[in-house]
């Protein structure tokens, strides 16, 4: 039994209707970019929905370029609707048949099921399912050698759940992600490729997408890429055909009630597909999307596809929402911190704009730097959430860009540092499935971004976006791992940082640095937190000690933070007022800024002024409870 | 006589009997200081010497609030005591919170019901009613105090009564309108809220007339006094709600004042001047409530008379 291997071939399918559209788009304009990389695992797959059996029937081709050194035996597929088929799959296991807080419906579960596969020249293959059925392998006859193509077509059915983790459908609202066979990444002689875990993302080799989609006339529809030709086939349906390159996934959303809103920035245009209900966040998601396309595009590189897509999703759909793909991702306008629909039309809670920021900074640290999501989630999360840090701050202020309802008021960092402060000695490297759901949550985006901040603050922004930027173009369409990331930050920084790697990445280092005495002529700084279990250093990041004297002259001193505890000797000054380690604040780490500074005389101005306040609040409950 | 008559007759009532006011408030004062002494020495020994707390006294950031919040949890990380001093430290906090929060109404409640009758009293025999005219009298410590006495056992059975069947009645219905609202859907709220808000105001209003007409009409037996104050409330609605209309825009004025022009104003580590303020502000409102007592006792002595012949 023989098969075809084949080299940059050019795919004709044997659909008329794509046949067509292939056509067409050679008539259109072309794509906004050229090919940017070597496509490794491209796909064109044809798909017809029926939008009320909430099913997907389609072909699908893949072509597989090894760009390895290895001769690849096998295919292994990823299977991820299998995910939802029912209780026993990895994913229901493990976290309870929900993940954060959308709820898996047994009565309307999710499956994909491979009705055929083939080789290019007709030659079948036997795909066989793997653990749970969300990885299937198919063994090749004769291996793809390095640098060879091999072309694979497979016919599959769908169902789609009601909307959980991130796919289904809701009444007529669809999204459509993780739906079609897709293919693992060969490396290190093997297929990197994990059954479908609660808390894995995703990894997939760089390639081309054509994918043409058929369903009924009246819907809507956003997709990764760029549309090329909508067809009106006549009996009420039409075929909408997208075009990608150089990404690594595709999928796609329709409704008949979307609408859509648009914004040109650099260049590229924002689509806003939004529900009616949802006409006010329009102006907001748009400056939302605006702002962090371009200050991403400005930090790191830039966008180098034509359209960003954002997708609102209908209430009760949250499953749907807060998710990043190639060109394409889904917000929601549900308030995160649980204050209801009011807060966040009123904008006093900036969940919508927070959640644009985040998934738009994916476009940068998971669509064009691949990631394994799986293996080393923090860096995907933590890059990108420490990106939406910086531009929320940016735009909508340190202390507010979370929630400004006058006197309350919390900052986005705020945040983060309070749920790194809940478990600060999980370290956050670590594979997804490692972790339960509020670790993961620690471990992948809260540590990274009070981490990442305490480098940028001990390093200078300056330095940290030139180490950032770096990093992005030299791994922009690769897939790198947070060693990269180390050689990266040390070869551009100049500088050993093992205290971020070691301590904070790897290690399960904790900090506290703080002033234990004030002497009229010496200060006793002091660094708590013991040795990481792994490797037996303490986490220690060199700092400062800022000393007023009673002149008020003051003396900065810097402190390397080696020894546990450091005594400072001023014979020859004026008598000390105070000390404080670390006095602007630059090691988010610290678990304690409160100890931070000591002074020699109490405080007792502040000190009264908050036993009046004290005071006061009571005097106040007194009079509420009295009744009098 | 109008709302708007009794409320003017309460504004003077309150001011000529400015030790009324200063009773209540020292009372208040009194009451809030021991409360206030273990917060603020265990303030001053951990955060007394801590540059920290000026920012605590400039307001209240967010990292201050979390740093507190997570204080066990990252003394765990540090190696502080783990667990056991974990929970060692949570239990001193919860038996902390459980006293001041079984103290807090009790210190409220008390002398507010003891004083209750010596200050309705002093509004109530404002005035020596003659055929001619309508002399003012002086504030009386002795009869102050007599009033507080007299009617202090049947303010606490009224206080009892008003608790046991807000936990009876009224906890169970506003669980009740919550639970239909949330069953029926947002459109029941519009209709629910409303009512609940008038019952619950209603509920208040009833009892705190009730302890008005029990001194106004020199009787301790608290179920006549309550009979007598639903007769009033319902022949004389408009009167009543004009009265505690008029005295809850007193009040809000008052709170905007102070909210809006007076503390944006106001450094906050001046604490002298905002102590002052703030006082300042207590005194404002218990003279606000005063205003309104005086204004019932001043309504009932005018229109109760006539409400009570009309119904014999």
């Amino acid at each position: 039994m023989s098969w075809s291997k084949r080299t940059h071939t050019t795919h004709i399918s044997r659909s008329l209707t794509l046949s067509l559209l292939l056509l067409a788009s050679y008539l259109l304009p072309p794509p906004a970019h050229a090919a940017l990389t070597t496509p490794i695992a491209s796909y064109t797959i044809e798909v017809t929905l029926n939008a009320e059996a909430k099913t997907l029937t389609a072909h699908e081709v893949v072509t597989y370029l090894n760009t390895t050194a290895d001769p690849i035996p096998d295919l292994v597929f990823h299977l991820y609707l299998n995910g939802f088929r029912d209780r026993n799959s990895i994913f229901l296991q493990e976290e309870g048949a929900q993940l954060w807080g959308s709820e898996w419906d047994p009565e309307h579960p999710g499956w994909i099921q491979v009705t055929g596969i083939h080789l290019a020249d007709g030659t079948p293959l036997t795909l066989e399912e793997i653990e749970d059925g969300t990885l299937a392998r198919a063994d090749l006859p004769a291996p793809i050698a390095p640098g060879e193509t091999v072309e694979v077509e497979l016919d599959f059915r769908a169902q789609l759940p009601r909307v959980f983790a991130r796919t289904g459908y809701a009444d007529d609202f669809f999204m459509v992600g993780q739906w079609f066979p897709k293919l693992g990444v060969w490396q290190d002689g093997g297929w990197n490729a994990y059954p479908f875990h609660a808390h894995t993302e995703f990894y997939a080799d760089f390639g081309t997408y054509d994918v043409t989609i058929t369903l009924p006339a009246v819907y809507v529809t956003g997709g990764t890429g760029l549309p090329v030709s909508t067809v009106d086939n006549g009996n009420s349906t039409q075929t909408v055909y997208y075009h990608a390159e150089d990404v690594i996934d595709f999928v796609w959303t329709a409704s008949p009630r979307f609408r859509e809103a648009t914004r040109q920035v650099n260049g590229v245009e924002i689509l806003y597909l939004y529900l009616p209900e949802h006409e006010w966040s329009v102006e907001r998601a748009l400056d939302a999307a605006e702002a962090a396309m371009r200050h991403y595009s400005r930090w790191y590189g830039p966008y180098p596809y034509g359209r960003v897509t954002v997708v609102d999703v209908p209430d009760g759909a949250r499953g749907a929402g807060g998710m990043e793909y190639p060109t394409l991702v889904t917000a929601g306008t549900e308030s995160m911190l649980g204050l209801g629909p009011g807060a966040a039309r009123s904008g006093i809670d900036r969940s919508l704009e927070l959640l644009i920021a985040h998934e738009l900074g994916h476009q940068w640290w998971q669509s064009m730097v691949g990631f394994n999501e799986a293996e080393e989630p923090w860096l995907d999360e933590g890059f990108t959430d420490y990106s939406a840090l910086r531009v929320m701050e940016t735009i909508y202020g340190t202390d507010t860009c979370l929630l400004d309802a006058g006197s309350l008021r919390m900052g986005y960092l705020d945040g983060r540092r309070m749920e790194y402060l809940f478990n600060p000695r999980l370290p956050m490297y670590g594979r997804a499935w490692d972790f339960g759901m509020v670790e993961y949550g620690i471990a992948a985006y809260s540590k990274p971004v009070v981490s990442l901040r305490t480098l940028e603050r001990v390093l200078g922004e300056e330095m940290m976006l030139d180490i950032m930027g770096t990093f992005f173009h030299r791994y922009q369409f690769a897939h790198p791992t947070s060693e990269d990331f180390r050689a990266t930050a040390e070869e551009v920084s100049d500088q050993d940082l093992s205290w971020f790697f070691d301590g904070l990445v790897y290690g399960d280092g904790a900090l506290n640095y703080t002033v234990t005495d004030v002497d009229e002529h010496s200060v006793t700084v002091a660094r708590q937190g013991g040795p990481s279990t792994g490797s037996g250093h303490s986490l220690v990041i060199p700092t400062e000690v800022l000393v007023t004297f009673a002149d008020g002259s003051t003396m900065l001193e810097p402190w390397d933070g080696e020894e546990a505890e450091v005594i400072f000797i001023y014979d020859a000054r004026p008598p000390v007022q105070s000390a404080e380690v670390d006095p602007e604040r630059k090691l988010v780490v610290d678990l304690r800024w409160v100890d931070n500074g000591l002074s020699r005389r109490p405080e007792v101005s502040p000190w009264l002024a908050l036993v009046t306040r004290l005071l006061y609040n009571l005097q106040n409950a007194l009079l509420a409870l009295g009744g009098l | 006589m109008n709302s708007w008559d009794a409320f003017r007759t309460g504004l003077s009532r309150t001011l000529r009997y400015r030790w009324v006011l200063l009773i209540l408030f020292a009372v208040n004062l009194l009451s809030a200081l021991p409360l206030a002494v273990l917060p603020a020495l265990g303030l001053a020994s951990e955060l007394g010497h801590r540059p920290a707390i000026r920012q605590a006294a400039d307001g209240v950031d967010a990292w201050l609030v979390t740093e507190t919040l997570t204080a066990p949890l990252s003394g765990t990380a540090l190696g502080e005591g783990g667990w056991p001093e974990l929970t060692r430290r949570l239990r001193q906090a919860t038996l902390l919170g459980l006293l001041t929060a079984a103290a807090l109404p009790l210190l409220a409640w008390l002398p507010a019901t003891f004083l209750s009758g010596g200050v309705l009293l002093t509004y109530a025999e404002a005035v020596r009613l003659s055929a001619h005219d309508e002399a003012p009298q002086p504030f009386r410590w002795r009869r102050f105090l007599w009033g507080c006495y007299h009617w202090f056992g049947a303010f606490l059975l009224l206080g009892v009564v008003q608790g046991v069947a807000s936990v009876v009645v009224l906890i169970p219905a506003t669980g009740a309108a919550v639970a239909a609202v949330a069953a029926a859907g947002g459109w029941l709220a519009w209709v629910v809220t409303p009512l609940l808000a008038l019952v619950v105001v209603l509920w208040l209003v009833l009892f705190e007339c009730a302890r008005v007409i029990a001194v106004v009409g020199e009787t301790r037996n608290v179920a006549r006094a309550f009979a007598e104050t639903v007769r009033f409330v319902f022949r004389r609605p408009l009167a009543v709600a004009g009265l505690y209309g008029l005295a809850l825009l007193l009040l809000g004025l008052l709170h905007a004042l102070y909210r809006w022009v007076l503390m944006p104003l106001l450094p906050l580590d001046w604490w002298p001047l905002v102590l002052l303020v703030q006082q300042v502000f207590i005194l404002a409102r218990l003279w606000a409530r005063l205003v309104r007592l005086a204004g019932e006792v001043a309504l009932y002595q005018k229109m109760g008379d006539n409400c009570s012949a009309s119904h014999k």
